[in-house]
């Protein structure tokens, strides 16, 4: 999976590759807006992660120019313009997704998961690590022969983690994804949610599914 | 329009104590011309009416005579010759002709021809004078008043009379105005001085309102002005400044105490950052030592970034042009998708959450949710194990009212006025503990605001709060 960063901040640019080389990902970095068009224009990139405010040429041009070439492309804003309009400017003009300085690093790495597979894979209904299964149509989750008794929106965060099996996901993000909480709001409500579905999901077994990241979030992992 | 504004620019450059003198001046000259034409016209006339009687009264005199006394005409002549000489010293100087029918003259005052001219003369063989007339004329360089009537000066005989009044020195008076015309001028003159000493006066104390406002800096802000010392009109002016400047006072004290809250919020995590990166550099630490600061280090910068968030946030809500874009909002199936974020913390203290009521307002989805969130949060907060809190919408006049209750453990009422302050935080250390910002009633105070509702918050220590929300539809 190819990845192109269009970022003049050397700082930033330099730590997005670093984390996303990490990850996985092949990155290249273009710190100016006619660079980062070129390169955009000239090679196939899977995720294009553009800044707005670029030297030379700016983000919001650089996404309609993409857009003619390659409207198929992923373009994915970062940008500390985190006005309303803004967001609504960039979503117009094409972005799949916009992501707002200062952002958490699980999160954008969340994010480019879900749009690298958008479109790709279609989600199972069913879902199943080691011993849990997941049914999500008949809303029922087991562990070995045991039924996990969970409430509805337990049953959401399982099924939030388990499909993104092995991702770190931010507290921010699952409250926006399980609870529709689009705000920055006291996340030591999301610690309390996952400790209830701990007690329950892990507790009373011998390998524990559910993993804390530190300073970072969640994982639904075997390890 | 255009003139209007020109004028009224003008007339705002110009000091008002020059125009209130101006003004007076203008007034007090008008009044003072007209009355003094007044009475100038007015003594005329009355003199001018004494003349007119005068001249009548004795061609009156001389008709009777002339009745009465037909053949005496030598008694008639003495009269005539002597009325001029008796009145030498009067301004009754006056000459008596006579004519009889035939234009010829027969009695006159001496000198008489003098002062006529001949087309006076009359030629009664056309025409009879037939009524009184009265005429002005001037003769070498002096002014008659000329009064003619028919006279029966024998049996079936009508002749004429002429009496010549002569009005030069009344005339020379009256038309002599230079006196008047210096008397209205120092008039003028001096009603422009009192008038502008009086403004002056009058205005003192505005100037010495001024000096006081003056001398009011940011350092000295305390500084109040004296309402008592002011007249009565600029009494109320006085205590609105003074309000002001209470207001002023106490935002200017607000900012201050703002402006350190903040440096404070901010150097507390700064310095645990540089203390913990410090220390794991001086030494050689295991690579799970340097994770552990690297997580905690992570931690502080996730505060501040927050910190900064909720700044923003509050910055931006303050800005006068900042629209939010507002839908029809269920409030009911708001409050359920909040409280349901709540729930599991709820559970955890055993906090039961309830909410009912029905009602539709226009307002930011995102916003208001943050704003019951943050009111929950801090119920939640400060509500005990087994409590509760109790969310009532209900809606009438047009209002929509949002009454959110705990049995938590309350505020005290000092600092309930202080609850919506920025960083104001009622228990520091509580606080520090619970994880808050100080920033969350004042978001919810700044949201409320953008909806132009209404916040009011009342405790009782150990009992439990009850905040209540009001917007308009």
């Amino acid at each position: 999976m190819r990845i192109l960063i269009v970022e003049d901040e050397n700082k930033t640019a330099a730590y997005l590759n670093k984390g996303l080389s990490e990850s996985g990902f092949m990155v290249d970095i273009a710190n100016n807006g006619v660079d980062g068009l070129h390169l955009a224009t000239h090679h196939h990139y899977d995720l294009i992660i553009l800044d707005v405010m670029l030297p030379k040429l700016d983000g919001w041009t650089i996404i309609v120019e993409i857009r003619k070439l390659h409207p198929d492309a992923r373009v994915l804003f970062l940008t500390a313009r985190d006005g309303v309009e803004d967001k609504v400017k960039g979503l117009e003009l094409g972005a799949d997704d916009y992501l707002v300085k200062p952002f958490a690093f699980s999160e954008l790495l969340a994010r480019i998961r879900t749009l690298l597979r958008r479109g790709t894979s279609q989600q199972s209904d069913n879902l199943v690590i080691e011993d849990l299964c997941i049914d999500i149509i008949k809303h029922r989750a087991t562990r070995g022969s045991l039924r996990l008794n969970l409430t509805p929106k337990e049953f959401a965060l399982l099924v939030l983690l388990a499909q993104r099996e092995g991702e770190v996901l931010s507290r921010t993000l699952i409250a926006e994804s399980v609870w529709d909480i689009n705000f920055d709001s006291d996340t030591n409500v999301v610690d309390v949610a996952i400790r209830r579905l701990r007690q329950k999901v892990d507790d009373p077994f011998e390998n524990k599914l559910i993993h804390t990241v530190r300073g970072m979030g969640y994982v639904l992992e075997k390890r | 329009m255009f003139l209007k504004n020109v004028n009224s620019n003008l007339l705002s450059k110009i000091s008002i104590r020059t125009r209130l003198t101006v003004f007076y001046s203008i007034a007090a000259f008008i009044l003072l011309t007209v009355i003094t034409v007044f009475l100038y016209w007015e003594t005329i006339n009355i003199l001018y009416k004494a003349d007119y009687q005068f001249l009548s009264d004795e061609v009156e005199s001389i008709q009777y005579a002339m009745q009465n006394k037909q053949a005496n005409l030598a008694a008639l002549k003495k009269e005539a010759i002597a009325s001029p000489t008796q009145a030498i010293d009067s301004i009754y100087r006056y000459y008596v002709r006579i004519f009889d029918d035939h234009s010829q003259i027969l009695i006159e005052t001496p000198e008489t021809s003098h002062i006529l001219p001949p087309d006076t003369n009359i030629s009664l063989t056309h025409k009879h004078v037939s009524k009184k007339t009265f005429r002005w004329y001037s003769y070498n360089n002096n002014n008659y008043l000329l009064v003619q009537a028919p006279i029966k000066y024998s049996k079936g005989k009508y002749g004429a009379v002429q009496i010549v009044l002569d009005i030069s020195y009344q005339h020379t008076v009256m038309s002599d105005r230079k006196y008047l015309m210096v008397a209205l001028l120092v008039s003028a003159l001096s009603s422009l001085f009192l008038g502008f000493f009086i403004t002056h006066r009058g205005m003192k104390s505005l100037y010495l309102l001024t000096g006081t406002v003056k001398k009011i800096t940011a350092t000295s802000l305390h500084q109040r002005v004296d309402p008592k010392s002011l007249p009565k009109e600029l009494n109320p002016l006085g205590i609105a400044f003074n309000q002001m400047l209470d207001r002023i006072e106490s935002s200017f004290v607000r900012l201050k105490q703002f402006s350190s809250d903040l440096a404070h919020e901010l150097r507390i995590p700064i310095n645990n950052l540089i203390g913990e990166t410090e220390i794991v550099l001086s030494r050689n630490h295991t690579i799970n030592e340097y994770q552990q600061v690297l997580m905690s280090n992570l931690e502080e910068y996730q505060r501040v970034s927050q910190l900064i968030e909720n700044m923003l946030f509050l910055s931006r809500a303050e800005h006068p042009q900042l629209e939010i874009q507002k839908t029809l909002l269920n409030v009911y199936d708001e409050i359920a998708v909040v409280s349901e974020y709540y729930q599991a913390m709820a559970d955890e203290k055993n906090i039961s959450i309830t909410y009912e009521g029905k009602a539709h307002l226009h307002g930011n989805s995102i916003m208001f949710r943050r704003m019951i969130s943050n009111l929950l949060s801090n119920s939640l907060k400060y509500t005990h194990e087994n409590g509760w809190i109790k969310i009532l919408i209900s809606f009438h006049h047009s209002l929509v009212k949002i009454t959110l209750s705990d049995n938590g453990i309350g505020i005290p009422p000092e600092h309930l006025p202080k609850v919506f302050d920025r960083f104001y935080r009622v228990d520091s250390a509580r606080s520090q503990l619970s994880g808050g910002t100080g920033l969350g009633l004042p978001i919810v105070k700044s949201i409320v605001d953008l909806h132009q509702g209404h916040i009011t918050i009342s405790s009782t220590p150990d009992h439990g709060t009850t905040v209540t929300l009001n917007f308009p539809k």
